[in-house]
């Protein structure tokens, strides 16, 4: 993967932008920044530390560095998923073939356990997520039959779940939401059957990641809280972009409230408090 | 508009504080530990194309209290330059710094200060010319490294309480990511 320069973000940190904190009072349903979690709790974890670089992912002893494994790969520049004495990563990018592919590594032994392929767009587009043992993998290139849980995918269905989509998943109380370009979409994470659809004023687009950082694709900024779904749209005023947070009803897509900024969110906003 | 944070109610979205930065700064990410936010106010040369930190304004950690954005503090390092997200652990803030260096080169430390008395508890050595560290903090060690430009990247471990360096792994090209807690 190419790299961001620093240069590049600094240009890009002095457009108007502004860090929005949502103060809420309840967080049971939190699911901010879930690129890692349900990870496992396998003792490895307490003395090795994981290191994705370019052409490899390497387990590193934590106490001196030494190299327990070292498995080479065109890993991307995504968070590695770590989940049931698994790693699961995205390798590929700039593949002479044109392909992107999930690879499920052992913990242990950093042994590649199963891989699955798809024909990329123009990069990987969005990291995959794990919620709750399921790997959440959405890409706008998906075959028109992996809408949902895919054929191709039938050997690891149960734990991986594919979605032609244009943006990341947010996965929250067995609902995933997720764009498909046009509208967000609520589906019901047992089967895929959706639930409601929100669209967009005319003028108006879905924004998926903030817009500075180096991780900038990390950023889903489609957040479930509590009963709420929060998003960011886009729309000109004037001579530049601005961005609006929108409140969703998770029940049944309809907007609570707005909060016009009138300029663009900074790095990986929203936080909670 | 000067950048800025806005707080708002999750349930009705109506705004609960503001705060905006005196003068044209660059925010770095926020972090929030026990109900206080964190985050970097950067200031740079107009025409940024030299990453050059600005001489006229002090780039600062700014902490506000979640519940009203009242500042309750700022954190300046000694010397050097901060850049950055600041990172909060264990009643320590650690931050990156840029030191003094001929042109064209951007040589680093991390900067350990005292989340109470905002005093200076150790200093990195050297770093190699990162162009923006990621910091993690885990079971009492340091990992640094630079997922931005710099080619070979090292990453670099420190001893948490004192700044030793403990060990390094050297790579052939850049560092993504590093997972130190697996649980």
């Amino acid at each position: 993967m190419h790299k961001r320069s620093t240069q590049a973000w600094l240009l890009a940190g002095f457009l108007p932008f502004i860090c929005l904190l949502v103060v809420a009072f309840s967080l049971n349903s939190c699911s901010w920044f879930s690129s890692v979690s349900g990870v496992s709790r396998d003792s490895k974890g307490a003395h090795s530390v994981l290191v994705t670089e370019g052409g490899s992912v390497s387990m590193l002893d934590r106490r001196t560095g030494r190299q327990i494994w070292r498995h080479q790969t065109g890993v991307t520049d995504f968070t590695p998923l770590i989940v049931n004495n698994m790693i699961y990563i995205v390798s590929g990018g700039y593949n002479p073939d044109r392909t992107d592919t999930l690879e499920a590594l052992s913990l242990a032994s950093g042994k590649l356990v199963w891989s699955w392929s798809w024909k990329e767009h123009w990069t990987p587009e969005n990291p995959p997520i794990v919620v709750d043992g399921v790997i959440y993998l959405s890409e706008s290139n998906l075959s028109a039959s992996a809408t949902y849980s895919p054929a191709p995918l039938s050997e690891y269905q149960g734990f991986v779940v594919a979605l032609r989509a244009s943006s990341p998943a947010t996965v929250a109380n067995g609902t995933i939401y997720v764009s498909n370009g046009e509208a967000v979409l609520a589906l019901r994470s047992n089967d895929g059957r959706q639930l409601w659809q929100y669209r967009p004023g005319p003028n108006e687009s879905l924004s998926y990641y903030t817009q500075l950082g180096i991780q900038v694709r990390e950023t889903n900024v489609m957040v479930v809280q509590g009963n709420q779904l929060y998003l960011y749209l886009d729309h000109v005023e004037g001579s530049h972009s601005a961005e609006d947070l929108v409140a969703l009803d998770i029940h049944n897509g309809q907007a609570i409230w707005r909060y016009q900024s009138h300029a663009i969110f900074g790095p990986s906003c929203c936080k909670m408090a | 508009m000067l950048p800025g944070v806005v707080a708002l109610n999750a349930a009705s979205g109506s705004v609960l504080w503001t705060y905006h930065t005196a003068v044209f700064f660059v925010l770095s990410q926020p972090v929030i530990v026990s109900n206080v936010l964190y985050l970097s106010e950067m200031a740079f040369d107009n025409s940024l194309r030299s990453a050059t930190p600005d001489s006229k304004h002090t780039s600062d950690v700014l902490a506000l209290r979640v519940t009203d954005g009242s500042v309750l503090r700022r954190y300046i390092p000694h010397s050097g330059k901060m850049f950055g997200a600041p990172m909060v652990s264990q009643h320590v803030l650690y931050l990156d710094i840029r030191l003094s260096a001929a042109k064209g080169q951007i040589p680093t430390a991390i900067v350990a200060l005292d989340l109470e008395t905002g005093m200076e508890t150790w200093r990195s050595n050297q770093l190699q010319p990162f162009g923006g560290i990621d910091v993690i903090v885990s079971q009492g060690q340091i990992y640094a490294y630079s997922p931005w430009d710099y080619s070979p990247a090292t990453l670099v471990v420190f001893q948490a309480s004192n700044g030793n360096q403990l060990w390094n792994h050297p790579t052939n090209g850049y560092i993504y990511h590093v997972v130190a807690d697996f649980n």
